[in-house]
């Protein structure tokens, strides 16, 4: 046996703990929105596909808009989901913003309607807090020319979250919000040949969290492009949500809120798996605070675009 | 005959007493316990977000994380009874308690904000912490080396001739203090891995390659040993996918588990022939075990459309409890035997997580 072999390998100064074995908050309800719904909403073109998830199969599913459109769904009970429909839109679809009725229940602007998904697109990213910091995110991102937004904000009701969302003109996908019982443990936004991944470490399952992530980074892994969003960036990643994201099957780009941009890897908070997978820090508030990435053939591309800041607060 | 009938029903009933983990009165997480002769279920942490609680070998009993009043997160000490003790800990985070085999010792990681993290073990009867593996940093996940594994480790380390330097430190550290395995962080290829680690109080030293079943950059976790026996189990993305690793000292490594789904979280049965672990195999979340010897892999509870996961043997080795979400929430069941029917413990209630079945006094 080779004598470096067995020495001890030096611990790098880079190496540091992040260590938390079981995440946990709080779990003051267990129930999720199914999806889609206003703030986790659909993207899908006219003649496409999409997925709905339900809680009883055989339900009607009806996309109320510019027009009512009855969707053709084929009911099934997924691995990953639990009951869902594979829903396909009419060709003749008017492209817009649709709520969603399955059932007797309404998802009001669950769905988006593009006219199509080009090759080549952007998504932007923003941590904001504040429902207000949304609406004026989502200008930004058209400003921006993007296809959607990612809006990170701050725990808070999810009302006056999903009363922004309404008046964008662009999807919008916010995590991190509301009373959990709008968040699901994990959830995936196709758009096209590419995937959001949200999860969110403290929405606490006990121990049932990291499968349900598991099983959705495998449904999802055949995907063009995975760019994972978490709301926080702290050790209730956890290690083995870190396997499973930047180790097992490596997402292409980690998005997550910080105080601050780091000026190296040593300056990260919780040091750790981050380093191996490219990782997007995005600051609330900062001048440059809307980070867009975009999708295509080539390999990610982002920049930092500048927010105005929303108005004060009367 | 009916008596008969009766005293073989009374055999199949579970007994002795369950912790797990439930939200307690204010939301945060609880650890519980939950008495099969009296089906009463007894708060015994504090409820501040307590972590998987793990009981002493010797059943007295329970060590967990917890948070604590500064903000920190400790290791709690609690007893059936509900009596509860804190550890006074140097460091601002305490994780992830492993018991040494004889109930007197407790191994943690421990790390203050921003700082590297340090493998710790308190002493239970002099009531003091003493950081373990010298200076090295980012280790985590501990277990004892214990019984056949230990004499193992140091028969196979005197062969290869650890004498000197850190090595030999680590080999006299051990058959004197006992040793632990640990994963710890390494530098990889675009950032940092994990590897396994034995951790001695003044030393530790990465697992050699050469009885590992590979050379390469891979991220071993959860490392496993047995009380009794020689190997230790680990899990690892050696082979593209995350499998379940058993590794000797004397023969090296072998895939048990070997499939193209995710297994993970090793747990060795009381049958130390065999080695339980959950699977992706299904679509799902399943519990499955697999022989030692034939690395043959058989269902314990699997389904293709619910999950199965937490499993925990009763000390008599025939029953265990996991945790299923069949009917929805995670909900505790119990099985008396491999191929009976899970009966739900309702009075726990649900959701719930981490059952730990509690060791013969």
């Amino acid at each position: 046996m080779a004598a470096e072999a067995m020495s001890v390998r030096a611990f790098a100064k880079t190496t540091a703990l992040m260590l938390i074995s079981f995440a946990t908050i709080s779990f003051t309800t267990w129930a999720a929105s199914p999806f889609p719904h206003a703030l986790q909403p659909a993207v899908t073109v006219p003649g496409g596909s999409m997925t709905v998830q339900s809680i009883q199969q055989g339900l009607p599913v009806v996309l109320a808009g510019p027009a009512d459109v009855a969707l053709q769904a084929s009911w099934a009970e997924s691995a990953v989901n639990g009951i869902e429909a594979r829903c396909v839109v009419p060709t003749d679809a008017a492209p817009g913003r649709y709520d969603l009725i399955v059932g007797e229940e309404r998802r009001e602007g669950a769905v988006w309607v593009l006219e199509s998904i080009p090759a080549s697109y952007r998504i932007a990213f923003v941590s904001g807090h504040e429902p207000a910091g949304l609406v004026q995110a989502a200008t930004a991102a058209v400003e921006a020319e993007a296809l959607g937004l990612v809006f990170i904000g701050a725990d808070a009701d999810a009302a006056p979250y999903r009363a922004a969302a309404r008046e964008t003109t662009l999807p919008v996908w916010v995590t991190g919000v509301g009373d959990r019982s709008e968040w699901p443990f994990a959830f995936a936004a196709a758009i096209g040949q590419d995937t959001l991944l949200f999860h969110d470490p403290r929405v606490t399952k006990l121990g049932a969290g990291s499968g349900e992530l598991h099983r959705l980074r495998r449904a999802t892994r055949a995907s063009r492009w995975t760019i994972a969003v978490s709301p926080h960036y702290d050790p209730y990643i956890g290690i083995r949500n870190q396997l499973i994201l930047f180790a097992d099957d490596p997402v292409d780009m980690f998005v997550a809120p910080l105080d601050r941009i780091p000026e190296t890897p040593e300056d990260l908070p919780v040091p750790g798996f981050w380093p191996r997978v490219r990782f997007e820090p995005i600051v609330a508030g900062a001048a440059d605070a809307l980070l867009v990435v975009q999708f295509s053939s080539a390999p990610l591309r982002s920049a930092r675009i500048s927010v105005p800041s929303p108005p004060e607060t009367p | 005959m009916l008596a008969t009938a009766l005293l073989l029903m009374s055999f199949a009933q579970p007994t002795g007493q369950i912790a797990f983990v439930r939200p307690g009165p204010e939301g945060a997480a609880q650890v519980c316990i939950y008495d099969f002769g009296t089906g009463e279920v007894t708060p015994v942490g504090p409820g501040m977000d307590d972590g998987a609680p793990v009981w002493a070998p010797d059943g007295s009993q329970l060590a967990f994380e917890s948070d604590t009043e500064s903000g920190g997160r400790g290791v709690v000490l609690a007893t059936p009874d509900g009596t509860l003790k804190r550890i006074r800990h140097y460091y601002e985070r305490n994780v992830s308690p492993a018991w040494s085999n004889d109930s007197a010792r407790i191994a943690f990681s421990a790390m203050d904000p921003g700082e590297k993290s340090y493998m710790v073990v308190y002493d239970l009867a002099a009531d003091r912490e003493a950081v373990w593996g010298g200076d090295a940093r980012g280790l985590m996940q501990p277990a004892w080396l214990a019984g056949r594994a230990l004499e193992t480790f140091v028969g196979a380390a005197e062969d290869y001739g650890w004498r000197e330097g850190v090595a030999g430190t680590l080999l006299r550290e051990a058959s004197r203090q006992g040793a632990l395995v640990a994963t710890g962080f390494v530098p990889a290829e675009g950032g940092l891995g994990t590897s396994l680690f034995v951790v001695s109080q003044n030393a530790a030293i990465e697992v050699p390659t050469i009885v590992l079943a590979s050379q390469g950059d891979y991220d071993e976790w959860k490392p496993a040993t047995h009380p009794r026996e020689g190997r230790i189990a680990f899990e690892s993305n050696d082979g593209g996918d995350r499998e379940i690793f058993v590794l000797s000292f004397r023969t090296g490594t072998f895939d048990l588990s070997n499939h193209r789904a995710a297994d993970w979280n090793p747990v060795w049965t009381p049958d130390p022939g065999w080695l339980a672990f959950e699977s992706f195999r299904t679509g799902r979340r399943g519990l499955f075990r697999g022989n030692v010897e034939s690395v043959r892999v058989e269902p314990i509870v699997a389904s293709e459309s619910y999950d199965n996961w937490g499993i925990s043997y009763a000390p008599n080795g025939g029953a265990f409890a996991f945790i299923s979400n069949r009917d929805g929430e995670p909900a505790l069941y119990v099985q008396s035997g491999y191929g009976d029917s899970p009966q739900r413990i309702d009075a726990v209630g649900s959701p719930v997580g981490e059952p730990a079945w509690r060791p013969r006094p």
